[in-house]
């Protein structure tokens, strides 16, 4: 096995080095991704690894471009009702699937009702607003979306719908939709062929010449995937030469090792993940604002965000890439011991110990770093700190019960699609309540009517105004301690970083390898719709960032 | 007369231990280990790096005079956590070992000496019990209750009885056929006396050797199980821990992993070669 893995392992590495040559007229990019590709089926994806697959084999009606807009992809075009409970789109006539079949609404309305009928995935973006039923073909070329209710976000769910063929995945429906079929064979339209997959250990696709969109010049034309979350391993197969690309999930330290050797240059890319320190509002001791407003000031951010973990500075419980809804009125916290002891003084526990439970995600170095700070600074106000790692798949449990939620929570929180939405009701809705990432159990009234509203009106604007409210009510009950906005790290060869043109932007989450359009997206599905819901199924050897 | 001889027969095997290098080796580390975690507030070099301290602007320290270790993530000093991790490893082996010795041997005893339908249950239980491997039944148990290193190691005391059990049975089954036995036997002693009195004592080297070449194993479990994420709550040390956590640092801050595994390596090995060296002492055969 391991004499194999280390034939394997020579074999890629003199392959990568012909191919890196100047007679190689290949551009392969070799990356590692930190967990496996759980599932490609469109209908089933929910995970970052899912998604960064599912979108370079499939398409979908319209997808993001680096600066998060919606951009035509099957459909050439849309149409949104007067009262915005319909969507028309009309698919491009020259779209074909990977067999050479064209793309009909019919497959789309398939594709739909396949989602819906499985119910995982994505499944829950569309749940309650379009019903089974209400997508239609109109004509070949015509597919009409009828919305239950006015839902603003609708648009920016629409590129997690990835179209499947229809008669392919019904001539191997088996008994179970497709499902078993589709797991390990594609049925779809994008850019990039599966070319083979090794679940444990690696998957590559290729470039699919035929394929009825625009490349990039000079596009990328074989992409390795290799499965490790090892930081050693990540550092050694840079340094054999194998290794293009490193996952952006590395620690800081792996990445500083990799661009100190030489060939490998490192870009940091701002996100609208947010990171955040959550505080049950419902347990003793954090019930008492003045506990919360302590620990928000005993709190060291500038030294979590420039050394322990990579950020951007956020002031509010909204990251500022959200810039039109992003409250600038609202005071950045900040470091201040002495301030913290006066609100423990004003507090109800003040001159007693206060036992406080930290919570974070076991085996995450960083964030076992951030607590043992959070730790020293607390301990030295009167607290008395029990430290509690969980597995991330505990981490959900005990997120379900507001007795067993910790006091105190590290959690990251990136937008599942493209709207404040995403960020607000499901953090800090009721609804959201005993799920991991409203683990701060505010059940506010005032702040679900407002996020309510936000919900139900077109008028941006209006919404900027409720979601600048919600972010002052937010520092206002200091629930969630807002510690830093994610940059996004990732290194890459220069010779790699020269030969393929990069779009990036600062409201993608991640980093961008742009090639071909389908590799493209792969950054917008990511900071769409894969990270939230990848956190809630991400096992506990991942990290739920991820 | 009977006291000279006493004497004279400890002389004797310490005379012949102390001929033998490789056992003393053993005995002066396991010694050593355990007056480090013992004294270790006193004679480490930081004893407040235990606790809640960070230290970020001298994180990944390479070894130096003042830190012969180095330090790690967070800045503290590694020798210091180091010494403060035995405490952790060796508590681990005494508590698997104070739980499985005594029970184990207590087994054995009964198995060996009444025979019959004692000796079958108790010696299908060990059957079934070695059958599975301590580090599966360790990460099973922590999956079903909490996930603490203490009820992993519980989970290991469950299973570890089981090889003091085989050892003193197939010892007593010897003994008992002995003459003395039958003549204390003949004599009337009670089976309690005969049991602790006659063939107990005749047992105990042999279980003395299986202990010490135990508590190298137990420990390497221990630090196997925290390696695997079952360790101790932070920011106390633990040995397997820091080889974990260093781990995602090699090779360039390779003191963090690389030293506390040479620690493990060191108190496994002292306790190792102090069994073998007790063995040779002993002339037992079959310890293992």
């Amino acid at each position: 096995m391991t004499k194999r893995f280390l034939a394997t392992t020579a074999t890629l590495a003199f392959a990568t080095a012909l191919m890196a040559g100047p007679a190689a007229a290949q551009n392969v990019v070799t990356m590692n991704t930190v967990q496996i590709f759980g599932t490609i089926d469109p209908a089933k994806i929910s995970d970052y690894t899912d998604y960064m697959a599912a979108v370079n084999l499939y398409d979908s009606l319209v997808t993001v471009d680096s600066s998060g807009n919606l951009i035509p992809q099957i459909a050439e075009s849309w149409v949104v009702s007067p009262d915005a409970t319909e969507v028309t789109f009309k698919l491009r006539a020259d779209a074909t699937f990977t067999d050479g079949t064209p793309i009909l609404a019919s497959d789309v309305v398939y594709s739909f009702e396949r989602l819906l009928r499985i119910n995982q995935g994505p499944a829950n973006l569309f749940a309650g607003v379009v019903e089974p039923g209400a997508v239609t073909a109109v004509d070949d070329t015509t597919v009409s979306f009828k919305l239950s209710k006015t839902f603003a976000p609708f648009m920016a769910t629409v590129p997690a719908l990835m179209i499947v063929n229809a008669d392919l995945v019904e001539s191997n429906k088996g008994a179970d939709d497709g499902q078993t079929w589709l797991a390990d064979n594609v049925a779809g339209s994008g850019a990039y062929l599966l070319d083979s997959w090794d679940r444990g250990s690696q998957m590559v696709i290729k470039r699919y010449a035929d394929y009825y969109g625009e490349f990039l010049e000079n596009p990328i034309d074989e992409v390795r995937w290799i499965i490790t979350n090892d930081e050693a391993t990540v550092k050694a197969l840079a340094a054999s030469g194998e290794l293009t690309m490193s996952s952006p999930f590395q620690s800081p330290d792996t990445h500083k090792a990799l661009v100190d050797m030489g060939r490998f240059r490192m870009e940091s890319q701002p996100t609208t993940t947010a990171f955040y320190l959550k505080l049950n509002s419902k347990s003793a001791p954090t019930d008492d604002i003045h506990i919360r407003r302590a620990i928000a000031y005993a709190t060291d951010y500038a030294t979590i965000r420039e050394v322990i973990f990579p950020g951007e500075p956020m002031t509010t419980v909204l990251p500022a890439g959200f810039a039109d809804f992003w409250n600038a009125d609202v005071p950045a916290p900040t470091f201040d011991m002495a301030k913290a002891a006066e609100e423990v003084a004003l507090s109800s526990y003040a001159g007693q110990q206060i036992p406080i439970t930290l919570s974070y995600v076991a085996g995450t170095l960083f964030e076992e770093e951030i607590s043992l700070l959070m730790q020293a600074n607390l301990e030295s106000l009167g607290f008395v700190v029990t430290q509690q790692p969980e597995p991330w798949n505990r981490v959900t449990e005990i997120a379900a019960d507001v007795a067993t939620t910790p006091n105190v929570n590290q959690i990251f929180f990136g937008p599942t699609y493209p709207s404040p939405d995403s960020m607000f009701f499901t953090q800090f809705h009721s609804a959201a309540a005993g799920t991991w990432a409203s683990m701060e159990w505010l059940q506010d009234p005032a702040i679900d009517a407002l996020i309510d509203q936000a919900r139900a009106t077109g008028d941006v604007a209006e919404q900027a105004r409720l979601y600048k409210e919600v972010q002052a009510l937010m520092a206002e009950n200091g629930v969630a301690v807002p510690l830093l906005a994610q940059t996004v790290q990732h290194t890459w060869t220069s010779a790699c970083r020269a030969s393929v043109p990069c779009r990036c932007s600062p409201s993608t989450m991640t980093w961008c390898v742009t090639a071909g359009p389908a590799l493209d997206p792969l950054t917008e599905a990511r900071a769409r719709q894969g990270p939230a819901l990848q956190c809630a199924r991400a096992s506990g050897a991942t990290q739920p960032i991820w | 007369m009977s006291e000279l001889a006493a004497l004279s027969n400890s002389y004797q095997n310490w005379y012949r231990f102390s001929r033998n290098p490789t056992a003393v080796i053993g005995l002066l580390i396991v010694v050593l280990s355990l007056l480090a975690a013992l004294l270790a507030p006193y004679i480490t070099p930081f004893p407040d790096h235990v606790g809640a301290i960070v230290d970020f602007r001298n994180r990944h320290q390479p070894p130096s005079l003042e830190h012969w270790f180095g330090t790690d993530n967070v800045g503290r000093d590694i020798l210091t956590r180091v010494i403060f991790g035995l405490r952790v490893s060796l508590m681990l082996a005494f508590v698997v070992l104070v739980i499985a010795v005594p029970f184990g041997t207590a087994m054995g005893l009964l198995a060996g000496y009444f025979g019959g339908w004692t000796e079958i249950v108790i010696m299908r239980l060990t059957d079934i019990a070695l059958a599975l491997p301590p580090l599966i039944m360790a990460l099973a148990v922590a999956a079903v209750l909490e996930p603490s290193l203490m009820n992993a190691m519980l989970a290991i005391a469950s299973l570890w009885w089981t090889w003091h059990t085989r050892l003193v049975y197939s010892m007593v089954r010897q003994i008992r056929a002995l003459e003395y036995v039958e003549a204390a036997e003949t004599l009337g002693a009670s089976k309690t006396h005969i049991l602790f009195r006659e063939i107990l004592p005749n047992c105990v080297s042999a279980i003395a050797v299986k202990t010490s070449l135990d508590a190298g194993f137990v420990i390497l479990i221990g630090a196997s199980l925290s390696f695997l994420g079952l360790g101790i709550q932070p920011p106390t040390p633990d040995l397997g821990t820091m080889v974990s956590d260093g781990a995602s640092f090699l090779p360039d801050y390779w003191w963090e992993s690389l030293l506390p595994g040479t620690a493990i390596l060191f108190v496994a090995l002292g306790f190792n070669l102090l069994g073998d060296g007790l063995r040779d002492l002993f002339d037992v055969e079959d310890v293992r």
